[in-house]
């Protein structure tokens, strides 16, 4: 097998390129008397192959799962962040926040929410805790905002 | 995005596992037997090289349509084995998916390590070679393409044409087979 990139190769490699060019041009019938004579048995070394393969496909969907399960542990432990706010001190707080920060108040919903009359506290409660999601407020009301 | 044309040049992850499912028995017997080449010289074991390749192969590697399945899979047992020595040397207890410890630059051998391999090499290399002590020709073409020859250099070295090139070099790796059947190492 000829390979033209990376590093020099060894005698040892330069051998064993040559030989699997050979082997690789070689009858379907001279490899299975060959794996025949050398394991007793053709069908051992297939099943052999086969199987390696398919513990190849395992472990690659194996890597797919830990990577999903890290996804939704990731998702799990961000919303787990988010202390629940009471309702009633919610309404208070966001205009306490929409007043003294003008960023927020370019959040259009959000200040829409906070300045009218009729927003509910659970109104208010939802849309605090969106704006501390995206990390625009932080979670306890002791910081200065 | 792959543009059309380009996805078109190449087999999905799904084409490469379809395409291997569909192997022949002599096919899957070949992989076996080149994995266990190119761990015949290093302390590797051949079925985690082989199942790393078809890992890669159905992951990071790309199969050009009209390209044998087998070569495919050929080649990147080839570069599997390299990329496990070479992290191997700084790192003995990396895991055979660590590309990028392969790919990082060498820094080199320390001067008794590099003593040592070189010696191994040699030892390995009398041994294949007297092998066929008796046989001349086949004498000639071990050594010779462990020198690089290959092609017409080596047959005309040789003298032989073709047919009965491929045939000698059949000849010697049925014989290195037979010898060493648990890899040259030993």
């Amino acid at each position: 097998m000829t390979n033209s990139k990376d590093t020099p190769r060894g005698p040892l490699d330069l051998l064993a390129d040559s030989l699997i060019d050979d082997l690789l041009s070689a009858s379907d019938e001279e490899i299975l008397a060959e794996a025949k004579e050398d394991f007793g048995s053709a069908d051992k070394v297939v099943a052999a192959t086969k199987e390696i393969f398919e513990r190849a496909i395992a472990s690659k969907a194996k890597g797919r799962l830990a990577a999903a399960r890290a996804g939704v542990k990731g998702d799990r432990e961000r919303t787990a962040a988010i202390v629940p706010i009471a309702a009633s001190q919610a309404k208070q707080r966001l205009a306490k926040a929409l007043a003294t920060n003008p960023r927020l108040q370019n959040l259009t919903m959000a200040a829409r929410h906070g300045k009218s009359a009729s927003t509910s506290d659970t109104d208010a409660e939802g849309v605090l805790e969106d704006l501390i999601e995206l990390g625009l407020l932080p979670q306890n009301d002791d910081h200065h905002e | 995005m792959v543009p059309n044309e380009q996805r078109r040049s190449t087999l999905s992850s799904g084409d490469v596992a379809e395409a291997v499912r569909a192997l022949s028995d002599a096919d899957w017997a070949r992989l076996h037997r080149v994995a266990k080449f190119y761990c015949a010289n290093r302390p590797l074991n051949p079925d985690d090289i082989l199942q790393e390749a078809f890992c890669r192969a159905l992951d990071t590697r790309v199969c050009p349509a009209g390209v044998s399945v087998v070569k495919f899979i050929a080649e990147i047992v080839r570069s599997v084995a390299s990329d496990a020595m070479k992290s191997r040397a700084r790192h003995p207890e990396a895991p055979l998916d660590d590309e990028a410890s392969a790919a990082r630059p060498d820094p080199g051998l320390s001067a008794e390590a590099a003593l040592a391999e070189k010696q191994e090499m040699d030892r390995i290399k009398k041994a294949m070679i007297g092998l066929f002590s008796g046989d001349p020709v086949a004498e000639i073409i071990v050594e010779g393409t462990m020198e690089e020859m290959e092609g017409e250099e080596l047959r005309a070295l040789a003298g032989l044409d073709k047919v009965a090139f491929a045939s000698q070099r059949r000849r010697i790796r049925r014989t290195i087979d037979k010898a060493f059947p648990d890899g040259w190492a030993q």
